[in-house]
């Protein structure tokens, strides 16, 4: 049910898919400028290496190496708000893949280390992981990164 | 654009401070009544511990990535700290240490006995720290756990998780 007050939508949905019937419950917001329902709720996820001049993909908590179809479970369909990456070294070149369900669903090269506020990437329910490259000129591979994926829920 | 629904003011808007002219995304902003602040709905969270007993030093990131000087997280919005919450697994019934909070190489606050058997807790929670710190987008933030003498004892195995919110300002 969409309920409209001073020209803002906002509806009361489960999620999709729904795994846990009626007990789950989200608020959703439109947003006009992406054309989608999305939840108030983010999410966080955190990925990171412990090493320096690294490429590859990106280990998860007590460095569990992720790969493009192995990453943290995602329990719904989502988008991806917002990204973040840090180095300890400066500069960097932080190239930067997002995998879905081994599918390369977003790439970046970043000169530093940097974030976006503008990300608007959909991802299907399964796993994340990302894979950090260092492939642009000059390829200086970064320093300990460590990336973080902002996610709202998607109707 | 502020809404009024059963008495509660809100306000829902995308956010250009702190982020340049491409922000997309709308979101919920909620009036902090004590200040006046318009925080928003959704907080997100960034954890860091220390796999060692008796620990006295920068905590760990993910993959154990040391969250020393000039490293931690980067925060992509402006806002707040809204708390801190912590835990240990005490092998020793003495131990106290304080949780020094970094942004952007510098120290902003102190938490005195954060971890501590005087609480007279196994887990000691700090549910308050830090309401006051703000950050602006790209400020990183790091942790530090020193020990104070006596006990003799630092922590051991301290994990800590704090919570942000986004500010509309």
């Amino acid at each position: 049910m969409a309920i409209r007050a001073n020209g803002v939508q906002f509806r009361q949905e489960s999620p999709a898919p729904n795994i846990r019937g009626n007990d789950e419950v989200f608020y959703y917001l439109y947003d006009p400028n992406v054309d989608k329902w999305l939840s108030v709720q983010m999410e966080t996820i955190t990925l990171g290496r412990n090493a320096s001049a690294y490429s590859g993909f990106l280990r998860s908590v007590n460095g569990i190496l992720t790969t493009a179809s192995f990453g943290p479970d995602i329990p719904h369909d989502g988008t991806l708000v917002a990204l973040t990456a840090s180095a300890t070294n400066t500069p960097n070149n932080i190239g930067i893949r997002v995998y879905n369900n081994g599918n390369n669903i977003f790439q970046t090269n970043w000169a530093s280390q940097d974030f976006s506020i503008s990300t608007d990437v959909d991802f299907s329910v399964g796993n994340l992981s990302v894979d950090i490259r260092a492939d642009i000129v000059p390829p200086t591979k970064p320093n300990y990164p460590i990336v973080q994926l902002y996610a709202k829920w998607r109707l | 654009m502020p809404v009024v629904g059963s008495g509660l003011p809100l306000r829902v808007q995308n956010h250009s401070a702190g982020g340049g002219p491409n922000v997309r995304y709308h979101h919920i902003w909620m009036p902090d009544v004590s200040t006046g602040l318009f925080l928003s709905n959704e907080k997100f969270m960034t954890e860091c511990g220390r796999n060692a007993s008796n620990y006295a030093g920068w905590l760990k990131m993910v993959n154990g990535i040391d969250m020393s000087l000039a490293r931690g997280t980067i925060l992509p919005w402006n806002g707040r700290l809204m708390y801190i919450v912590g835990s240990c697994r005490p092998l020793v019934p003495d131990y106290q240490a304080d949780l020094l909070l970094y942004r952007n190489n510098s120290l902003v606050e102190t938490f005195t006995s954060f971890f501590s058997s005087v609480a007279g807790g196994y887990t000691y929670w700090s549910t308050g720290a830090g309401a006051g710190v703000t950050y602006s987008a790209g400020d990183r933030f790091a942790a530090y756990v020193q020990h104070v003498p006596p006990p003799q004892n630092s922590v051991d195995y301290p994990l800590i998780r704090a919570f942000f919110v986004r500010e509309y300002a």
